[in-house]
């Protein structure tokens, strides 16, 4: 096997180029796929990721492919890692993350990036502003929900 | 250009409630908002119920219920669940002086469940439910797939600690102040119900229970729709002494029977048939006889079989009895469980008695002292394999 058919080419929404392992990049089940049915050449155009998250998403890969090689680092030291790479992450990095890992189909980075959001994120309006939701409940709605569940609100 | 088009194209469907669209972001898809729920703690999940309209579907959906938490991946995980009354009665955690805080007809329950990132502490949501004291009297509750069940007399309460929703059921058929339920589950047809039988608290105490009544929660419609309890036939006398524990269908219970009620035998009772059985009795050398307090008889599953934990010689001292009830033989085991006078007095302050009250789905023993005289809330923890013990706090 050539070195070049051991690389691939990613390619984000904003014409940004990526060369990596081919062992890396498989991790996403999408380009997993995609090599399988040889339906790509050694370029993947990645519509849907951003150059900036996607470079973020390729770090996250490159770790995890390193510690499934040569077993040098352990789960403990890799799940330092992930907490460190998630820990300052501003929220629309994050949201971006999160449907980043669900496009490309990266269960464990899809894990850890919404157990970041789920950690993170602590009262009402943080959600509505994080995740773009508006609020349709009526102020008797509402009252009433409070009402029914009242042990959690009650701190 | 291209990209613009797929931007738009794609918030457009995947969320059509928000109307509103920032600038620097898509909507995120429904199922992503799922996994982000799916791992918050259950008080969070109880409070976003306010986020809008399509959380509170979400989250009430039973899917949801069902699945929760998915933090984990495998379904084994133990999601270890007790109950606790009255932990903020006057002697209980705010001393005399907070009494006024204290209404004897509301009674705030404490369910303590643990938290999958955190093998250290359990987490605490309280429910208040109008119950008397049970000082009184104490309560059996039974928690069974996630629902938890307690009563006392004609009112019988069903609780999703999940949610912290409980609901009150109507009240049970009978003019008696003293009545004992039992919960479980069919997982064959998705549904819970509740068994209450009631007792004579005057008089003989030799007379068997009666008035043996069932209550759906679940299921088919049809049956949903009935909303009642229902009266069924009991043709084996006896008299329930312990809680019950439901296993694959069948919730299984001490109780005295035999012509005086003068035996202690486990008995079944099928969901699905709604029939009883006397599954086997038991042996007299467990020590356990027809005047053991039901205070202190617990009947606990252990690795898909009943279990019985009797305080032996000494207070850190116990011997679990399990038995097969699916073994034709029936045949109880003993295995002995001694934590050492030393580490008891170490774990447990004041030097109190200790309980069995649960085993986790990894076999570790759950031990509680019987009440708490401070805020110091904890449980215990015993590996039978590894002989190795655990202190948890609670918040």
């Amino acid at each position: 096997m050539s070195k070049s058919e051991k690389k691939i080419v990613l390619k984000s929404l904003d014409n940004e180029a990526f060369e990596v392992e081919k062992a890396v990049a498989l991790q996403s089940q999408t380009i997993w796929v995609m090599c399988e049915d040889k339906c790509v050449g050694n370029e993947i155009p990645l519509e849907n990721v951003t150059g900036q998250i996607l470079a973020k998403v390729i770090d996250y890969c490159k770790k995890h492919a390193v510690v499934d090689g040569d077993g040098d680092e352990s789960s403990e030291e890799l799940k330092n890692w992930d907490t460190e790479f998630t820990k300052n992450m501003d929220q629309s990095t994050l949201f971006n993350m999160i449907l980043a890992a669900n496009y490309l189909n990266i269960k464990s980075l899809l894990n850890l990036t919404c157990q970041a959001v789920a950690d993170k994120t602590k009262t009402i309006d943080e959600f509505h502003t994080f995740l773009n939701i508006e609020n349709n409940f009526t102020p008797e709605e509402e009252a009433q929900i409070c009402q029914e569940n009242l042990w959690a609100f009650d701190d | 250009m291209i990209t613009r088009s797929k931007k738009s194209k794609t918030s457009v469907n995947a969320n059509p409630q928000t109307s509103k669209e920032e600038a620097n972001f898509d909507v995120i898809p429904v199922d992503l908002v799922r996994e982000v729920m799916g791992r918050l703690p259950a008080k969070s999940v109880a409070r976003f119920l306010l986020v809008s309209k399509l959380w509170e579907k979400i989250i009430r959906s039973r899917d949801f219920i069902t699945s929760f938490p998915f933090r984990s991946c495998s379904s084994s995980q133990p999601r270890l669940l007790i109950a606790f009354g009255g932990l903020d009665s006057p002697e209980g955690r705010f001393g005399r002086h907070d009494a006024r805080r204290w209404d004897p007809r509301m009674q705030n329950w404490n369910f303590f469940s643990s938290t999958l990132s955190s093998s250290n502490f359990l987490s605490r949501s309280n429910v208040t439910c109008p119950l008397p004291n049970p000082e009184e009297i104490e309560y059996h509750s039974h928690y069974v797939n996630g629902l938890l069940s307690f009563g006392y007399g004609q009112q019988q309460f069903i609780v999703n600690p999940t949610t912290g929703k409980s609901i009150a059921l109507p009240r049970v058929k009978t003019r008696r102040r003293f009545a004992k339920s039992f919960f479980g589950y069919d997982p064959v047809n998705d549904e819970y119900k509740v068994l209450c039988m009631t007792e004579k608290l005057h008089g003989l105490p030799k007379k068997p229970s009666s008035q043996h009544q069932i209550y759906n929660l679940g299921g088919d419609i049809e049956k949903q729709k009935q909303k009642a309890w229902r009266l069924i036939e009991c043709s084996l006398p006896h008299r329930p002494c312990s809680n019950g524990v439901c296993i694959d269908g069948v919730v299984y219970y001490l109780s005295k029977t035999g012509n005086d009620l003068s035996q202690v035998s486990l008995m079944s009772f099928d969901l699905r048939s709604e029939k009883f059985g006397l599954v086997t009795g038991v042996p007299a050398n467990t020590g356990i006889v027809v005047y053991t307090s039901w205070k202190t008889l617990f009947v606990l599953t252990y690795e898909g079989k009943v279990a019985i934990p009797i305080q032996a010689s000494y207070a850190y001292e116990f011997d679990v009895w399990i038995m097969d009830p699916n073994d034709e033989k029936h045949e109880w085991t003993l295995m002995k469980i001694s934590l050492g006078i030393e580490t008891w007095k170490i774990l447990f302050q004041y030097n109190q008695m200790i309980r069995i009250r649960g085993i986790t789905q990894t076999g570790e023993f759950i031990l509680t002292p019987t009440s708490y005289k401070s805020d110091d809330v904890y449980v215990v923890y015993y590996n039978p394999n590894t002989d190795t013990l655990r202190k948890i706090k609670v918040e």
